[in-house]
């Protein structure tokens, strides 16, 4: 049986009195792209968070690679690359600090050439040794990306974070990204409203609202949707909505 | 594609601790970096800070015999003070720590939950030695000036402090309790103000915040106190009056403090806005000054129940008032001039408010303590 990169099993969780995922499920396989797509406040961010060990949830398992988030927290997490959130970032450290220390935790003496030639591609690597405070917001946002891929993780976790990248760094994000898919080592998880994402360079892509899964689109039916001419993923995630706002029955109830 | 020209040479630490020695490194360059003008007003302000404390801390040893004596001769007491106290500050310094690495940057690097506890228990520790180390020095000075043997006094501190820290320990290890009173309270807050927008709700704004966080547990303190004074042989109102003075003292400067770190934050978007900075000044300023007139005012009923001099509870109401109105004006002129005015200058003022929150409650305290002996002289002749 392979096992997948990210395994999340019924996992509810919240903040303090708040519930804000119900029994939640995804598998992200490796060579695998999967977008987390939903309106503000759906849950994406906690449910990412749950992935990466940030949040506790109230029950259910998240494993990576196999490995139990919940008791085997540092050995899972040397599996896996986070992008940090930009304003997460230390503001006193600079560029090769940060790039030093996230390196120290997953106990690597060099850097991977291939992530160094993305900072190059990126134009980071003049400001490698500029404060993080000094950046803009979308410098930041590659160095959280490069941070996420320190060590070649067989999972990569992304929050938004093709927010603020300028459409060259884009473009060359995101054929890094499918290159390490298609090499059928790594498995993402990317969080975004950006639904061209979605529709050319992942392999799938589930509809978080109100906490719950509501739907999940194959590769084929992704391909479909981007030659719709009547709406396309928009339209189809808005009947999604719609629909279970209107019949709330036909999915599990808030616990 | 051309490979970089920079590796990185990483070295065989601890991630953790490379990460701090990085920021402590940073931190000191950006020290260096000062101009020398104002590197020499902020040597010249800690030294002032440095006299003073020392001035007044020989003052405190020469006449210490009325504070010595009871220690001395209710040493359990002091032990259980001690391990009270400890317990208190562990178990907040464990939690706030721990809070503040998991939603850090390296949160979700396969850091083991050794180091981080590690890292934990080395800050903890520190400030315990700090505050141990401290209180310690302060009774052994006494007793060499005044030629009177604490050892019994020092060994119930440190006796104290040993199971109250491993208490503390313990407690914060709990999962901390949802304070459901706190959440109501914001929501009654919003409600009530519902969406209006102003000049008026800009000024509460910072406050209404900050009040909302305040997690004081009066209650306990007082309890505490009452019972530590029983034995003592200080009444029970005495004991409660203290207590209160330290709790405004506190509420005060959290006050001031978050005036500090909120309102410039809030002046920083307001750039944007049509508002005009002298108005935002005027207006917070004033509320400012209203919140720590009512503190000042509460602050010298207290001294003056407990028998404190006319002059000395005017002498500490202006100082603190004068403390007041210096950082608010600097933290606003600071963030509403970034242009033309020194970062560095924002640096000191965050020095100064560091320095202020220190003395000042220490400053009340011991005018209460100082109180109570003056009450007791007076009782005894």
């Amino acid at each position: 049986m392979i096992v997948p990169v990210l395994d999340v099993r019924g996992v509810c969780a919240g903040y303090a009195q708040r519930r804000v995922l119900h029994a939640v499920d995804v598998a992200v396989a490796a060579g695998e792209w999967v977008v987390l797509l939903g309106a503000n406040g759906s849950g994406k961010s906690s449910l990412l968070d749950c992935c990466v060990g940030r949040l506790l949830p109230f029950a259910g398992e998240v494993s990576v690679c196999g490995l139990a988030m919940v008791g085997d927290g540092a050995t899972a997490k040397r599996r896996l690359g986070y992008a940090i959130a930009p304003e997460r970032l230390p503001a006193l450290l600079t560029v090769r600090q940060c790039l030093t220390v996230q390196a120290a935790a997953k106990d690597l003496r060099v850097l991977d050439p291939a992530m160094l030639a993305l900072a190059e591609t990126l134009r980071l690597t003049s400001r490698f040794d500029d404060a993080i405070e000094q950046l803009s917001y979308g410098t930041r946002q590659k160095l959280g990306v490069l941070l996420a891929l320190v060590g070649a993780p067989e999972l990569v976790v992304m929050d938004e974070a093709f927010n603020g990248l300028d459409p060259s760094s884009s473009l060359a994000l995101k054929g890094h990204l499918r290159k390490l898919v298609s090499e059928g080592q790594t498995g993402v998880l990317l969080a975004t409203h950006a639904l061209d994402i979605a529709t050319v360079w992942a392999d799938r892509a589930l509809l978080l609202h109100d906490g719950r899964i509501l739907h999940d689109w194959s590769r084929s039916q992704l391909d479909r949707l981007r030659n719709d001419r009547e709406g396309g993923l928009e339209a189809a995630m808005a009947a999604c909505i719609i629909a279970a706002d209107l019949a709330p029955h036909a999915f599990p109830q808030r616990g | 594609m051309a490979v970089t020209s920079s590796p990185i040479d990483v070295p065989s630490v601890d991630a953790l601790r490379l990460a701090q020695r990085f920021e402590r490194r940073n931190r000191l360059s950006a020290c260096r970096g000062l101009e020398p003008a104002h590197r020499i007003l902020l040597l010249a302000v800690a030294a002032t800070a440095f006299i003073v404390v020392a001035a007044a801390g020989y003052r405190f040893c020469t006449s210490a015999s009325w504070w010595l004596d009871p220690l001395r001769t209710h040493a359990p007491v002091v032990a259980l003070a001690a391990a009270w106290v400890v317990r208190s500050r562990v178990e907040r310094v464990r939690r706030v720590i721990e809070q503040r690495f998991a939603s850090s940057w390296l949160a979700a690097a396969p850091i083991l939950s050794c180091a981080i506890a590690g890292m934990v228990q080395r800050r903890a520790a520190s400030e315990l030695l700090i505050m141990i180390g401290m209180s310690c020095g302060l009774i052994a000075a006494a007793g060499a000036i005044n030629a009177v043997p604490v050892w019994n006094v020092i060994a119930a501190v440190v006796a104290g402090a040993i199971p109250g820290a491993l208490l503390g320990w313990w407690s914060a290890a709990r999962p901390p309790r949802v304070r459901a009173e706190n959440h109501v309270r914001i929501a009654r807050r919003q409600a009530d103000r519902g969406t209006t927008i102003g000049l008026g709700a800009l000024g509460r704004w910072a406050f209404a915040e900050r009040i909302a966080r305040l997690r004081p547990r009066m209650e306990a303190r007082v309890f505490g106190a009452v019972l530590f004074s029983m034995p003592m042989g200080i009444p029970p109102l005495t004991a409660v009056l203290l207590l209160l003075s330290l709790a405004v003292a506190v509420i005060a400067t959290t006050l001031l403090i978050a005036q500090l770190a909120i309102v410039p934050r809030a002046a920083d978007w307001l750039r944007t806005t049509p508002l005009a900075a002298r108005t935002l000044t005027i207006s917070s300023g004033a509320r400012t000054c209203a919140w720590q007139c009512v503190y000042t005012v509460a602050m010298a009923a207290v001294l003056a129940a407990l028998g404190t001099d006319a002059r000395t509870i005017l002498a500490i109401a202006t100082g603190w008032f004068a403390w007041v109105a210096a950082s608010t004006l600097t933290a606003f002129a600071v963030r509403h001039r970034k242009d033309r005015v020194r970062i560095e200058i924002f640096a000191l003022a965050t020095v100064l408010a560091a320095l202020a929150s220190i003395a000042v409650p220490l400053a009340l305290v011991a005018a209460a303590i100082v109180a109570v002996v003056q009450w007791k002289r007076a009782e005894a002749a």
